[in-house]
């Protein structure tokens, strides 16, 4: 399997007053193809600025950073919003989903920005809500969706552009138990399904548990792997 | 259409907020078509008047517009019944009214006082258009009688000044083409209102014969072209100055002092209006704009972070304001039309101006160009307003706005 994720070096440091942080202090990281990864670590360890630069919302300092095997360190703010667009799919803690678009909306938006055509699109999205297990729920605006509903439209949302990355923020943070086990199931599960790669910042056990592979961040450096 | 209906339904979201700002731009948009339709309505109301008193073209000795004669009709029209003939051959022309204007003395025997005189053809006091208010009396003849004493029509204060009214003979003291006094008597057989104070103590209407008598001439100063279409005055100026080069032939609004003075002084007046609704209405929606960029920074963020642009994001901002803005005129089209129907209903009038006797219908000639006109200048305050909001919005790191609170 080819890597996904090749991280090599790479550092980011903020300023804080006159004091300078060090968010991540040499980070080397591979990931490959359906891998799926827990990023865990105290507050400020630096899971969610790596998680970040993964997920091409932000960028390192210095260090090499290739995304597919494309050197995406070095490209401009349009291109990487481009490449997102194209390649990589987002779950958030708070779900993210749009209020004014309803569920099967909200699924098909990472598709019209593609431009992909009406008829394409509505298959698309209507496997992704049947995969969710969403389908009696096309149509409801996402304030009349539970919290675990709007998680599954958020996966499906991430997942329906066939993405090669999943960046995945506290995906289970604000759900119950139950729901947090079956969103992690429904992860895991599509993940396998549509061979995309995982990457996820957590503090939940639950899902850690779970994750073959987890990677313990402190102070921005990889303090140790679990595999 | 999807981001138009997405955009729709975020006009939505903060009904309140959107309804507020909507509102204004109704009350902007109905006063900006309120003030310039009364402003088109005044404007077209003088014109027809100016055009129906004047003629739409008017036809002069070259120099007559151009500098002050020494002599009384030194630069006036001799040959002109050949010239009327001519000119009433053309279909598109109604009446050639020959016209002197002249100014002496007039006398009641006891009072003489100044008079500014404008002598017409007959026909001019009896087409079915002609727009004289008469206090007292009527027209002059259409056929005079050349044995009973020259007729005259005075303004209502001129007549008041020298205590005459209908019946009564006045005498008129002017200077002929030649330069020697002259004086003929005349019988009054009307009172006229012409709206203006300072005319109605001076004005006197006379026919043009007892007019040349007077001043001992056979030439008039103007001879005034009424068409049955105002549309083809341009046609027919241009026609007439190929074909009488050496005459003075220049179109109404060349000598239209009052109506271009007052569409200069309504144009100047109810544009400061419309700049004012303008910035208003781009403050509104601004602040509008602003708050929903602020309250929707995490949407903005999980747009940017799902790869949308920022120049659709910053679009999309743009179409809400766009929404609210032609909702906003749309209502603004109604409240106008409903102000307009309700002016017409209860006859409204506005006071006399300065300087002038009579009130003058207010209304609203609320045209399609009017309203279009509108509508793109209120959009072009919402596009300003909403790109302006939005661009600042969408540049915040998309990190920062993911974690907005």
């Amino acid at each position: 399997m080819c890597d996904v994720v090749s991280i090599c070096n790479g550092r980011k440091k903020y300023h804080l007053g006159e004091t300078t942080v060090h968010a991540l202090a040499g980070v080397d990281l591979n990931i490959k193809q359906d891998e799926f990864v827990a990023l865990v670590g105290p507050s400020g360890s630096g899971k969610s600025t790596l998680l970040n630069v993964c997920g091409l919302l932000d960028t390192f300092d210095t260090g090499e950073y290739q995304l597919n095997g494309v050197d995406v360190h070095n490209l401009h703010p349009q291109q990487l919003s481009h490449f997102r667009k194209e390649n990589i799919g987002f779950v958030f803690q708070s779900f993210n989903l749009f209020p004014v678009m309803s569920a099967f909306e909200n699924i098909e938006y990472p598709l019209i920005l593609q431009e992909m055509p009406a008829r394409e699109r509505k298959q698309r999205v209507t496997k992704a809500i049947k995969d969710v297990g969403l389908e009696q729920f096309a149509a409801h605006m996402p304030d009349k969706l539970s919290g675990g509903q709007r998680q599954r439209v958020a996966i499906a949302r991430a997942l329906v552009k066939q993405p090669k990355l999943i960046i995945a923020d506290e995906p289970t943070a604000s759900l119950d138990t139950d729901t947090a086990n079956q969103v992690i199931d429904l992860m895991q599960e599509l993940g396998n399904k549509e061979g995309a790669t995982f990457v996820v910042a957590t503090h939940d056990e639950r899902m850690t548990k779970r994750c073959k592979r987890v990677i313990h961040l402190v102070d921005g450096e990889i303090n140790n792997e679990m595999a | 259409m999807k981001w138009l209906k997405f955009a729709f339904r975020n006009v939505l979201r903060n009904r309140r907020r959107s309804l507020v700002t909507i509102a204004l731009i109704a009350v902007g948009a109905a006063a900006i078509l309120a003030t310039q339709g009364f402003s088109h309505h005044t404007n077209e109301m003088i014109l027809e008047r100016t055009v129906n008193s004047s003629g739409g073209i008017i036809v002069s000795h070259p120099d007559f517009f151009e500098r002050d004669e020494e002599k009384v009709l030194e630069m006036g029209l001799a040959d002109y019944p050949s010239l009327i003939s001519s000119l009433k051959a053309d279909s598109r022309i109604k009446h050639v009214l020959p016209t002197i204007r002249f100014n002496g003395m007039v006398s009641n025997g006891d009072k003489t006082v100044i008079f500014y005189g404008v002598a017409h053809d007959a026909t001019y006091f009896h087409r079915e258009d002609a727009e004289i208010k008469f206090v007292s009396g009527t027209h002059l003849s259409m056929n005079p009688n050349p044995d009973k004493e020259s007729e005259i029509i005075l303004g209502k204060d001129l007549a008041k000044s020298l205590s005459v009214s209908v019946g009564d003979s006045l005498t008129l003291l002017s200077t002929t083409s030649s330069g020697v006094l002259n004086a003929i008597d005349f019988t009054v057989v009307g009172t006229v209102d012409v709206g203006v104070n300072q005319l109605n103590k001076s004005l006197i209407y006379t026919h043009i014969s007892d007019t040349q008598e007077l001043l001992d001439t056979d030439k008039i100063h103007t001879l005034s072209i009424h068409l049955y279409d105002f549309a083809q005055i341009p046609s027919l100026l241009t026609e007439l100055q190929q074909n009488y080069p050496d005459l003075g032939i220049t179109p109404w609004s060349d000598h239209a002092e009052t109506y271009n003075k007052v569409k200069d002084v309504f144009g100047s007046i109810f544009g400061v209006i419309g700049v004012i609704v303008f910035i208003m209405v781009a403050f509104s929606v601004s602040n509008t704009m602003s708050q929903a960029v602020v309250e929707r920074t995490r949407e903005i963020g999980t747009m940017g972070a799902l790869g949308t642009s920022k120049m659709l994001i910053v679009t999309n901002f743009i179409m809400e304001a766009l929404i609210i803005g032609a909702i906003g005129v749309a209502i603004g089209v109604v409240l106008a039309f409903i102000a307009g129907f309700g002016l017409d209903v209860f006859n409204a009038q506005m006071p006399p101006g300065p300087g002038f006797t009579n009130p003058y219908p207010l209304r609203l000639l609320i045209s399609i160009s009017l309203i279009i006109d509108t509508l793109i200048s209120l959009l072009i305050a919402c596009f300003l307003a909403s790109w302006f909001a939005a661009s600042r919005g969408v540049k915040k790191p998309i990190v920062e706005a993911l974690t907005h609170v």
